[in-house]
């Protein structure tokens, strides 16, 4: 099922484990955080007495110091606590027992372990003479807030979205699924930034084997670090080089549950305000969250302009250059008589005009993105309306290339998927390159090359182009047309859930 | 990576494989086309005119016209081509085909051939001869400075495939009634000049317009000299319109007669596309009475003698319409009056069906396609006839049955 399987375990190599060989001990720790500034150690008695020295350790700033002060220190230096403790292991029962207040409290014997909580927030309290160290969730909430999506606006949905925080993210979905069924397994990835990633189902709705694989594939990755989405993504798709966007994102928890109750998995990552749901295929690239808060027959329009925005966007510029060069007779008298007309005097092949126009709006683009909103949306109206109105005027561009250009771009801007829209960009510029190279010849041979890779292409287990090409007409017809939610009574086959039914 | 490579290898090497040849040698700027819209043929001193015009710019240039000759249609194009120095002579977009009357009596199996064979033009051109004409007048002279023979003859062609008339007759419905039947019928279209008056100063600017078409041509292409007979025309002085003139009846590959207008109503019935069409009767009071005929169909029952032995033709229309114009409007409602009209109509519609239908039998051409008709009623006996349909023709018995029924649908009592 998961032809790539063994090539990602070939692309990986293991982490070394253990990172950090030395014995549990205050001065290990002191070395290992050699050279960092925000690591504070302090050494206090328990009950205040001589008998026990304890060390704490915490990174400043990433936990709260005054749960430290309170919680922790506070309560291991009453002289109470000391009374007939009279060796280290007493004293770490009696920490595990409830000596310090915190709710989260996990003893740890390999330094690993204690280095990785402290970089997650916690406060180490080492006992050098037994090897062990008792470690307390103290991380500060200087958290950013749960705030409206930026990228996928609600209408009718929820209104929340994703923090960077993993515990939160994890939360806003428990919040959704109030059962048990939902499962989350914690991992950490990257060899120095130790991030935590959640990969989140259903039990007993997703499949079990795209959790399994899921599993593996992160537990096979070593690399530096996590910092960003296309990291994690490039290394456990099946095919990274494709430009195809193999993954869902999502920055709203609502559509994630969705997701997770369709039988997908899921993964958050720990700094990300972002949601990745796997398998994936072309189809849920085209699907809108809103969708399903919208009248059936408005979501199915919606639905069909979407794929007629996705050809128009990849296809109008190619076509337009192949029959403007090569395929004259296939374009109505009338319009061509119009074309004609509006190319009259413009000293450039419409290849060019096209290339260029679609180069000018990417800079476009580029540059309304790197700039600030105020002067992004100037470049934007200056690029748009006083350079295309010039060029037109100057007879540098036709206007028929213009709304050519301009017409596949909002189309392709009407795409879901952000990162399908790039591809969509990028293919339609290749494909005008091979129309303005042998015409629409050209364009079927490039499309043919697409179709192929298209074929080619697996997510965890489901063809990219399912269910296009299942041969099953009910599914393709479930791909245009939304049925009302009590007629849709079954989950997505593709997805292979042991629980195909999601109501009576 | 091997696989994918190969493959792009093997699909970038299929154009080579193709045979078409069009995407190495097609390529072609969209604006330096000379987009034709109507072509004209004539024969001409024992070869080809051919004659075409361009749509009118928008920005206001005036329709672009011009005309080539050669021993061949093939000839007199390529002439035309290397004439246009300029610009790309392009045929795709021919909409409106006229040949001249003398050219059609001489034959019009050549050009049909040209067309059907061309790579370039397309075999569903609207096929019009010219009637008391030549092509290339109705080419060069018709319209004005701002409108040229391409924009009327749209019009002429949106008269012929409205519902007022009977139907436009492309080139392949000719080559294809030729060569089922012998004979086909092709609409008529005839010059006449325009009612309206045209100013001098219109008519100087497009005299003007036409002198400029030919000025650039001497100035740019020294070829323009040695070529007398290719030339851009002038407008003449007096402008021509162009206007439907019926239906020309071609045997043979040669024009042999025309039908008027009046009988489109007949030729629609029996080709199974009747147009909504006005005919007038003399009612009861000897008047005159509109009808206007809006629905009908004919039925055409071959009688035959024996096997394969063809006698006659029974021919049942049913028409059916509605009274437009009546000086006793107030008698309208009476059956007495109905009945009468009714019978007229009938008469009137039985007379046109006879009329042309003995044309047919006079000339000895299945214009119509009557045999197609006998054949699909009696496969077994067509297939047993001894002679060909057309042949038999002058002497099949006719007989024709009209069953009219009419509406009147203003009735004011009511």
């Amino acid at each position: 099922m998961y032809n790539n399987a063994s090539d990602s375990s070939r692309r990986f190599h293991k982490q070394k484990q253990p990172e950090y060989k030395c014995l549990l001990s205050s001065q290990g720790l002191d070395d290992i955080f050699q050279r960092c500034g925000d690591y504070e150690t302090r050494e206090i008695l328990f009950g205040l007495e001589e008998k026990i020295h304890l060390q704490v350790c915490w990174l400043d700033g990433v936990v709260s110091g005054t749960a430290v002060t309170e919680d922790i220190i506070r309560p291991l230096t009453q002289l109470s606590r000391s009374r007939n403790v009279t060796s280290e292991q007493q004293c770490l029962e009696l920490i595990m027992l409830g000596a310090a207040y915190n709710y989260s409290v996990k003893q740890r014997e390999t330094m690993d372990q204690v280095v990785d909580d402290l970089t997650h927030g916690h406060c180490a309290v080492i006992l050098d003479g037994i090897r062990q160290a008792v470690c307390f969730e103290v991380r500060t909430s200087n958290t950013r807030s749960i705030s409206e999506p930026t990228l996928e606006k609600s209408l009718k949905g929820a209104k929340d979205s994703f923090v960077e925080t993993l515990r939160i993210n994890t939360s806003l979905v428990r919040r959704r699924i109030c059962s048990p069924k939902l499962k989350l397994i914690e991992s950490s990835v990257g060899r120095k930034s130790h991030t935590r990633v959640a990969v989140m189902f259903v039990d007993g709705v997703a499949d079990p084997a795209t959790v399994e694989e899921l599993a593996r594939r992160l537990d096979g990755l070593d690399v530096d670090a996590l910092l960003a989405t296309g990291t994690l993504e490039e290394y456990i798709v099946d095919a990274p080089l494709s430009p195809l966007p193999q993954l869902l994102h999502s920055e709203r928890p609502d559509r994630f549950a969705m997701q997770l109750l369709a039988g997908r998995v899921g993964l958050l990552v720990d700094g990300l305000p972002i949601g990745l749901m796997l398998p994936a295929s072309l189809a849920d690239f085209m699907q809108v969250t809103g969708d399903s808060s919208k009248h059936y027959l408005v979501a199915t329009f919606l639905t069909i302009l979407r794929y007629v925005s996705f050809l128009l966007a990849i296809f109008l510029p190619a076509i337009y250059v192949a029959v403007a060069m090569y395929h004259q007779e296939m374009i109505p008298t009338r319009l061509l008589l119009s074309i004609i007309e509006a190319k009259r005097d413009v000293p450039f092949s419409t290849a060019l005009e096209i290339i260029g126009m679609i180069i000018a709006f990417e800079l476009l683009q580029e540059a309304g993105l790197r700039l600030p909103n105020p002067i992004g949306d100037t470049i934007s109206i200056i690029g748009a309306l006083i350079v295309g109105q010039s060029a037109v005027e100057a007879r540098v561009v036709s206007p028929i290339a213009i709304i050519v250009v301009a017409t596949s771009s909002i189309a392709c801007y009407t795409l879901p998927s952000q990162d399908l829209g790039a591809v969509v960009r990028l293919l339609r510029l290749l494909l005008v390159v091979a129309a303005a190279v042998a015409g629409l010849f050209g364009v079927g041979l490039v499309l043919c090359l697409f179709l192929l890779h298209l074929a080619s292409l697996d997510s965890f287990g489901v063809n990219y182009t399912a269910p296009m090409t299942d041969g099953q007409p009910f599914p393709l017809l479930r791909l245009l047309i939304r049925l009302p939610k009590p007629m849709n009574k079954y989950r997505d086959p593709k997805l292979n859930t042991p629980d195909k039914r999601r109501q009576k | 990576m091997k696989r994918f490579l190969s493959l792009l290898i093997i699909m970038c090497a299929l154009p080579a494989l193709s045979g078409c040849s069009s995407i190495y040698s097609n390529y072609r700027e969209i604006q330096q086309l000379m987009v034709v819209q109507t072509m004209g043929i004539d024969r001409e001193k024992g070869g080809v005119q051919v004659s075409m015009a361009a749509a009118a710019e928008a920005s206001g240039g005036g329709p672009r016209r011009m005309s080539a000759q050669g021993s061949t249609v093939t000839a007199a194009i390529d002439r035309a081509y290397k004439l246009s120095y300029e610009e790309e002579i392009f045929f795709s977009h021919v909409n409106h085909l006229l040949v001249g009357e003398a050219a059609a009596e001489e034959g019009l199996d050549a050009f049909l051939d040209y067309v059907s064979q061309s790579p370039t033009m397309r075999i569903d051109i609207p096929l019009y001869i010219v009637r008391g004409s030549t092509a290339n007048q109705a080419v060069m002279e018709v319209g004005d400075s701002s409108k040229g023979i391409s924009e009327v003859m749209q019009t002429v062609h949106e008269s012929f495939a409205s519902p007022s008339n009977s139907r436009v007759f492309t080139v392949a419905d000719t080559i294809n009634s030729l060569l089922r039947y012998g004979s086909a019928l092709v609409c008529a279209v005839e010059c006449v000049p325009s009612s309206e008056s045209v100013s001098p100063g219109k008519s100087a600017s497009a005299q003007q317009g036409g002198e400029q078409n030919a000025q650039q041509g001497e100035e740019q292409n020294p070829q323009q000299e040695e070529g007398q007979n290719a030339q851009d025309m002038t407008q003449g002085e007096t402008p021509l319109m162009a206007v439907p003139a019926g239906y020309a009846v071609i045997r043979d590959g040669k024009l042999c007669k025309f039908i008027e207008p009046e009988e489109a109503a007949a030729v629609g019935l029996l080709t199974g596309s009747l147009p909504i069409t006005d005919i007038t009767v003399t009612d009861r009071n000897g008047k005159d009475a509109s009808l206007e005929l809006n629905q009908g169909s004919a039925e055409i029952t071959p009688v035959w003698g024996g096997k394969g032995q063809l006698k006659g033709l029974n021919i049942q229309a049913q028409v059916s319409a509605s009274v437009l114009e009546t000086d006793n409007w107030q008698q309208g409602s009476s059956n007495e009056y109905i009945n009468h009209l009714t019978a007229q109509l009938e008469s009137a519609v039985s007379q046109r069906l006879s009329s042309l239908l003995r044309t047919s039998m006079k000339l000895k051409a299945d214009f119509l396609g009557l045999a197609g008709q006998v054949e699909r009623k009696s496969p077994e006996n067509y297939r047993l006839m001894s002679q060909r349909f057309s042949e038999l023709l002058p002497g099949l018995e006719l007989q024709i049955t009209v069953s009219g029924q009419l509406s009147h649908t203003n009735d004011m009592k009511e």
